[in-house]
């Protein structure tokens, strides 16, 4: 058993011995302890040998003596050392060994990080203009419907009163009570002034914002001037501010889309069904016009407003006696509308924002080899095993492969997304994404949001093609006397230009002829066909667009109504 | 009589433990001993003899203690443990056969050079 050393004085010692002790204790540069007991120890020793010594001189000689046969002084520190340290309890060295190691790995994840964090992206292109520009495609300002949408939102005088009036589904104004009417009524008077604003920006064939200026008035909205100062010092994340851009006006876009499909029921309930269907084709011309290009958002916000006028427009053929030369009217604007567009659907601006992601992540392709920076670390790693070994050994993708990456991953986007359902169902269209999206674990859980896009794209043509169907159905049996025998028959007497095919089954719409009209309905989502039961909520109540059942697209169910 | 250290070596160890298991000692009075129970012939170096027993102290061969002296003075004193003691033995009868193995070759080497 060792027990703590007395404080050992070597002042008691002759200049050589004290100086040969401290040295060695010194030199051995180990715990504090070993180093007091080597100390004492050799004290002790030269106590001993100098005890026979009986005056100063002869203590200072053979005190030189004695140094000069313990030898160096610098190699005795080191073997006490070495010596000392293998006296350590197991206990202690597993722990010094073990702190040693953490101390190591600390370390190199500090060099690792201190790699992230060094290097500076360099940035060439600001992707609010970009894509504003890619949107405008060189067009004359005047084709631009987006100002005087902006006006025809103003017109609507937009406070809490309505709000309370459209938080409520859509109804047909004959299923409301008296006082619930009296209130529609008396706002949709003060909307027309608004309506007509709308009709004459439809006019305008295109779309498109300013996605620069947007950001700068959402600022101006949201901030005070010095906050806006310091966010305007540094080149805004382009996701966000795309965002703030949009959400200067989407939400009064989606209010006034919501006012005007009440005001459009009103006209039909009134009586005047051919303005009301007229009235429909401009809220479904609204829609369009936000979609198939921009900011996500926008295009969902358009992919609303269409669905919505949509329901309107087969509100009043449920509800209204519509006459032939109304509904021929209304298909063919349809038609032309829908024809009029590229695509519902595009990632152009989701691209955008990918690339302005990798602008701020990586440093530049020359001096600094597009290395990832710490920004950028979601854009390189797959899952959290990979993330950690890719962190310690460094090694991450550079620009150029995660460029690759997201071009790839966005090409089988756009191939995903034109993919007919049914078609897409059989030859595993969402496999190349999905091995696209493995090399990030971003990408991935974009995968499933975008895989989601496909299906609401898909519903949404799928609406369009019910739509012009049922009112090519309608007008035959208004012209007739009754329903066609089958969807040919409609493309043989010219009521359609083409038989319409449903995406979700790759053959015809399912249509037959009943007692009292017709039904007309989609396989919907779960590609099957249920024989025209429609699909329900989780209220086990019909539901349009339930993944559960066919889209009912005529006769419209009671809850739908 | 100065040996080369590699020869003194592997033999120091057995030599210390071989003192201190007659009884426990402390540095100096350890190196006094092996030169007087040598005849002078095995001197074992200052700068060797504290690292040497720290050494069989980490081996846990032997065991050490502060303790006063019977002039008043604190030494470190060394005994020799158990394991020390089975080591020694082993050691010992190694020792005792390298010896004789020696001699052997050494013997018959004298006598063809006579």
């Amino acid at each position: 058993m060792t027990r703590e050393p007395q404080r050992s004085d070597v002042t008691g010692l002759p200049e050589a011995a004290q100086a040969f002790i401290r040295q060695v204790t010194r030199k051995m540069g180990y715990r504090k302890k070993a180093r007091a007991e080597v100390r004492a120890e050799l004290v002790a020793h030269f106590e001993d040998e100098l005890r026979a010594c009986q005056d100063a001189e002869s203590r200072e000689r053979k005190a030189r003596e004695l140094v000069e046969e313990f030898g160096d002084a610098g190699l005795l520190a080191v073997l006490c050392r070495r010596a000392k340290k293998r006296c350590r309890p197991l206990w202690r060295k597993a722990v010094v060994r073990g702190l040693q190691a953490a101390g190591i790995i600390v370390l190199y994840i500090v060099l690792c990080s201190a790699r992230l964090s060094v290097g500076t992206p360099s940035i060439k292109v600001d992707y609010l203009p970009w894509l504003s520009d890619r949107v405008q495609a060189g067009r004359d300002p005047a084709l631009n419907a987006k100002p005087l949408i902006d006006q025809a939102v103003k017109a609507l005088a937009y406070d809490e009163s309505l709000k309370d009036a459209l938080s409520d589904s859509l109804h047909w104004p004959g299923d409301m009570n008296e006082p619930q009417r009296r209130v529609v009524a008396g706002l949709v008077v003060g909307w027309s002034e608004a309506f007509e604003k709308l009709r004459l920006s439809m006019e305008r064939p295109y779309y498109w914002v300013r996605y620069e200026q947007a950001f700068q008035e959402s600022l101006a909205e949201e901030y005070d001037s010095a906050e806006r100062e310091r966010l305007a010092a540094e080149p805004p994340d382009t996701a966000w501010a795309l965002a703030c851009g949009v959400n200067v006006f989407l939400p009064d876009y989606r209010t006034a889309a919501q006012a005007f499909s009440r005001s459009v029921l009103w006209k039909a309930y009134q009586g005047d069904i051919s303005g009301a269907l007229d009235d429909a084709t401009v809220l479904v011309d609204f829609g369009a016009h936000l979609e198939g290009q921009g900011t996500l958002m926008e295009q969902l916000v358009g992919i609303a407003i269409e669905a919505l006028a949509n329901r309107v427009v087969f509100m009043i053929l449920d509800r209204c006696d519509v006459a032939a030369a109304d509904l021929a009217d209304c298909q063919r604007k349809l038609e032309r509308l829908y024809d009029r567009q590229a695509s519902i659907l595009d990632v152009t601006g989701e691209k955008a924002v990918f690339y302005a992601f990798i602008q701020k992540g990586f440093t530049d392709d020359g001096d600094g080899n597009g290395r990832v920076l710490r920004e950028g670390v979601p854009l390189v790693v797959q899952d959290w095993r990979d993330g950690v070994t890719q962190f310690l050994l460094f090694d991450y993708p550079d620009r150029r492969e995660v460029m690759r990456r997201i071009d790839a991953f966005y090409g089988e986007t756009q191939l995903l997304l034109q993919q007919e359902p049914w078609r897409a169902g059989r030859e595993g269209a969402t496999e190349g994404l999905a091995r696209v999206a493995d090399e990030s674990v971003l990408l991935r859980i974009l995968a499933g949001s975008y895989e989601r896009l496909g299906n609401l794209l898909w519903r949404q043509e799928t609406g369009r093609r019910g739509l012009i169907a049922t009112l090519a159905i309608v007008r035959y049996q208004k012209d007739k006397g009754a329903c066609p025998d089958d969807l040919d028959r409609l493309v043989a007497e010219g009521y359609l230009s083409e038989t319409p095919i449903d995406p979700y089954s790759g053959r015809l719409l399912r249509y037959r002829k009943t007692a009292d009209g017709f039904g007309l309905y989609s396989w919907g989502e779960n590609l099957t066909d249920d024989a025209g039961r429609m699909g329900t909520g989780k209220d086990g109540q019909p539901r349009m667009w339930a993944n559960n059942g066919d889209w009912v697209f005529w006769p419209i169910p009671k809850t739908e109504q | 009589m100065k040996f080369e250290s590699q020869l003194l070596k592997g033999v120091a160890p057995v030599v210390v433990l071989e003192i201190l298991s007659r009884g426990a000692m402390y540095g100096y009075e350890l190196g006094q001993a092996i030169e007087t129970r040598s005849a002078d012939i095995l001197t074992l170096g200052k700068g060797t003899l504290y690292p040497l027993l720290y050494n069989l102290e980490a081996k846990k061969l032997v065991k050490a203690k502060w303790e006063t002296s019977d002039a008043g003075r604190k030494r470190r004193y060394y005994a020799i443990t158990s394991k020390g003691t089975a080591q020694l033995a082993t050691q010992k009868t190694q020792l005792s056969a390298l010896t004789k193995g020696v001699n052997l070759i050494l013997g018959g080497a004298l006598k063809v050079a006579l």
